[in-house]
């Protein structure tokens, strides 16, 4: 058989001149292509990257019960995630074995089995077809001349990060405690202890692919111009950059004010609110904003952490979900409600200010290879941009 | 420059898929998701539609001299016209100077067609008898442009019931030898012949044509999709059949415990005359999809016809035609029950569109996932039929 879209290669897109222009030390090196922004790119990325990856889609608070269940989309993989009787997340295909009908459409509760809208197909929460009522004939729920072994429902790889869920398509990664090693080492600084979900969530929708959106995420060179508020009252402090090869790509800040007064609420939270945060040897909070490659968020704080889903639709669009979690009580006190939603929706500002940004970055991008321009990267802020870059290249290079 | 070779069928089933396809259908896989994309419609589009019998339009849609209704299947662009000797003739909607749609509107009495960029102008047998200023200014008429052979190309066409078949590439046997198994079928159980045109009503399915035409080739579904289509049925005699390349049929004999309620909406007016036979075997209700993309639904007094057009790989356009015998297809007496008629059906064609959107959906990304269909031996077997015929059309190319 001749080639599919989806046997497409890197080479396809990027010449060894490009691949070598991007492993060059940061300040000679230059950027992805505009072309690898795009739809086509994206189809590579969805056969050869997502399913590699460990990548983070849903909350286990968002199926919290036995028989919660809620449908995901993972680049353009329909998948599901499943609370058992055992109270074990599990992922499956959202694909019925029969002819392929998609099975949840929506979150649900409390489900006892999970039965395909269309011919009734019917599996349990771990995903064992268990019904197949009238496949014989208008009483008969069995049929000798078909074989209804070998149909349960195709899984897929699964492991909870404190509230992240990730799935691993391929199934062929490392256990997630090792692939996440890296980050929690480096947020020892945070105490993940009795973290609670709190009410206060948001979600936003990037117009522009998957990677604009994150590479607009992961450094503070843009700050003093995009979002002018997180530096009220501050001079700047120690800034610091920080990535694991495929698992984070992190930029931390540490901020001292001459006047707290005058501190954006994103940056000076109500001190009712528990710290969550440790100190580092001079005694200063780093905070830090970082992705967990390729699809998750974390924002950390000195008294709260917000995890966060940045999930692609297709090529041009990415889906962004941020809870955020306070220590014990403080997650649902409603004395603290105020200071929780004026934390989160500092931030949330903070995310909306991006929207211009990757929309307009990710228009240009669709275009500026015909104008013949190339994206660099200021070594001091962006090395971890080139970073992200370079680990979205080697995860599709067949060679390595 | 050499152009990319042509992609074949081979290109995307192997022989082990075909292979699959053919075993028994309790034990066989359907075909690949790759197919209900992109790629695959662009070989439909050369290697199946143009060679089969294809159902694409309604003879009522042009039932005066002059009329003529432009469709589309898959890409093609034909143009039915009915002549002033009242025939129908079908053309390549192409004008023959540089390729404009010649009529892009269905249009009522016409006497000629006259292209809308340069005026070229066919009669209603597709005789290109003008070509205004083609000379300059005031000359209709130049020495140095030849003429010859620029009528309208025409497409073998063919007439069963109201439903107008083509034949693009005019090499498909007889029509009258293709159809036969289907008037076979339907004639111990019914005269169709005093059906009258009445309402009619279109939808739009977001999935590939082949994800459309599946909805409607199993019964199996219609407990849990479209429960009210059995309501108060008390029992059921179920059966199907299909003939290779012509069609797929299911039907059902229902006992109802409460003929007046449970059979409303299905069009069990007692008030319409029959076109059920005295003398048929069985009152039965017969759904046959006519392929690849046709269908007749026959109830004892009333019947429907349907199309299911491909426009590009994920979209088709649905439109169904009721028909009733002689004046109660008209009598306005009769409009309510009619009305409630069209309502049920597109209530029952609505609650199958999640199916054909997230089954189209899920081909796409399936055989990344390893994921096959399959179909059950009692109740698809026409899914299996209705996929053979394509293939082995396919290959036959």
């Amino acid at each position: 058989m001749t080639a599919f879209v989806t046997d497409v290669t890197l080479g396809a897109f990027l010449s060894a001149d490009e691949l070598a222009a991007l492993r060059r030390p940061t300040g000679e090196a230059i950027g992805l292509p505009g072309r690898a922004y795009g739809e086509k790119f994206f189809e590579l990325e969805r056969g050869k990257l997502f399913p590699k990856s460990w990548c983070a889609v849903a909350f286990g608070t968002d199926i919290p019960e036995p028989g919660d269940a809620m449908p995901v989309d993972l680049a353009g993989w329909p998948l599901m995630v499943v609370r058992g009787q055992d109270r074990r997340v599990r992922a499956f295909h959202n694909i019925c074995r029969h002819r392929a009908m998609r099975l949840i459409g929506k979150k649900c509760e409390a489900l006892g089995v999970i039965a395909c809208p269309w011919h009734s197909w019917t599996y349990d929460l771990e995903g064992r077809l268990i019904a197949t009522p009238r496949i014989g004939g208008e009483t008969k729920s069995s049929d000798s001349a078909f074989d209804t072994r070998g149909l349960d429902l195709k899984s897929v790889a699964v492991g909870e990060w404190h509230d992240l869920v990730f799935v691993n398509i391929d199934g062929k990664a490392p256990p997630l405690a090792k692939h996440m090693k890296p980050l929690d080492e480096m947020m020892a600084n945070c105490d993940f202890s009795d973290l609670r979900k709190a009410p206060e969530s948001f979600t936003l929708d990037y117009p522009g692919n998957w990677k604009v959106s994150v590479e607009g995420a992961i450094e503070d060179y843009h700050i003093p111009w995009g979002h002018p508020q997180l530096n009220k009252g501050a001079k700047r402090g120690g800034f610091a950059l920080d990535f694991a090869p495929d698992c984070f790509y992190a930029n931390s800040v540490v901020r001292e004010y001459t006047a707290p007064q005058e501190a954006d609420p994103a940056n000076l939270q109500d001190p009712r609110l528990p710290r969550i945060l440790s100190p580092d040897v001079s005694g200063k909070i780093r905070t830090l904003f970082l992705n967990v490659f390729p699809t998750g968020g974390i924002q950390s704080r000195e008294n709260f952490i917000l995890l966060g889903l940045m999930l692609p639709d297709g090529g041009a669009r990415t889906l962004l979900r941020f809870n955020a979690y306070f220590k014990g009580a403080a997650a649902t006190d409603p004395d603290l409600a105020a200071a929780r939603q004026a934390a989160t929706a500092a931030w949330r500002l903070v995310l909306e200010q991006d929207i211009d940004f990757v929309r307009a970055v990710h228009d240009n991008y669709q275009r500026r290879d015909s104008a013949g321009i190339e994206a660099h990267m200021a070594p001091f802020w962006e090395s971890n941009v080139l970073e992200f870059q370079r680990n979205v290249v080697n995860l599709l290079d067949d060679r390595t | 420059m050499t152009a990319a070779r042509a992609s074949t069928i081979a290109d995307f089933l192997s022989a082990e898929d075909l292979a699959a396809l053919d075993r028994p259908v309790g034990q066989a896989l359907g075909l690949p998701g790759r197919v209900f994309g992109a790629e695959f419609y662009a070989l439909e589009q050369r290697d199946y539609f143009p060679r089969i019998w294809c159902p694409v339009g309604f003879a009522s849609d042009i039932p005066e001299p002059g009329d003529a209704h432009p469709v589309e299947i898959a890409g093609w662009p034909i143009l039915f016209v009915r002549g002033a000797d009242r025939k129908i003739r079908a053309f390549l909607n192409v004008c023959r100077h540089r390729a404009m749609r010649v009529v892009t509107e269905p249009c009522k009495g016409r006497a000629h067609f006259a292209c809308g960029w340069h005026s070229w102008t066919y009669d209603l047998e597709g005789k290109l008898i003008a070509t205004p200023k083609i000379g300059g200014e005031r000359a209709h008429r130049d020495p140095a442009f030849d003429a010859r052979d620029t009528d309208l190309k025409p497409v073998h066409v063919a007439q069963w019931l109201d439903m107008l078949f083509v034949n693009i590439d005019g090499k498909a046997p007889p029509f009258e030898e293709h159809i036969a198994p289907l008037d076979r079928l339907l004639e111990p159980y019914y005269d169709l012949s005093p059906l009258v045109r009445a309402e009619s009503w279109s939808t739009v399915y977001e999935g590939n044509w082949k994800v459309a035409v599946e909805t409607v080739l199993d019964e199996y579904h219609i407990p849990f999709a479209h429960p009210q289509l059995i309501q108060g049925v008390r029992q059921n005699n179920h059966t199907n059949a299909c003939v290779d390349g012509l069609y797929v049929m299911t039907s059902n004999a229902r006992i109802y415990g409460d003929t007046r309620e449970s059979g409303k909406a299905m069009g069990y007016h007692h008030n319409f005359p029959r076109i059920l036979k005295a003398d048929a075997p069985e009152p039965r209700s017969h759904f046959v999809t006519i392929l690849p993309v046709g269908a007749i639904q026959t109830r004892p007094n009333h019947a429907l016809m349907g199309l299911f057009l491909p426009d590009g790989p994920d979209r088709t356009n649905i439109t169904f035609v009721h028909y009733y015998p002689g004046d109660s297809a008209h009598d306005p007496a009769l409009a309510q029950a009619r009305e409630e008629s069209v309502v049920s059906w597109k209530e029952v064609f609505a609650q199958d569109v999640p199916f054909a959107i997230y089954v189209h959906k899920n081909h796409q990304i399936r055989d990344a996932a390893g994921i096959g269909t399959r179909m059950t031996p009692v109740w698809e077997n026409g899914v299996a039929c209705f996929y053979r015929s394509l293939v082995n059309t396919m290959r036959a190319a």
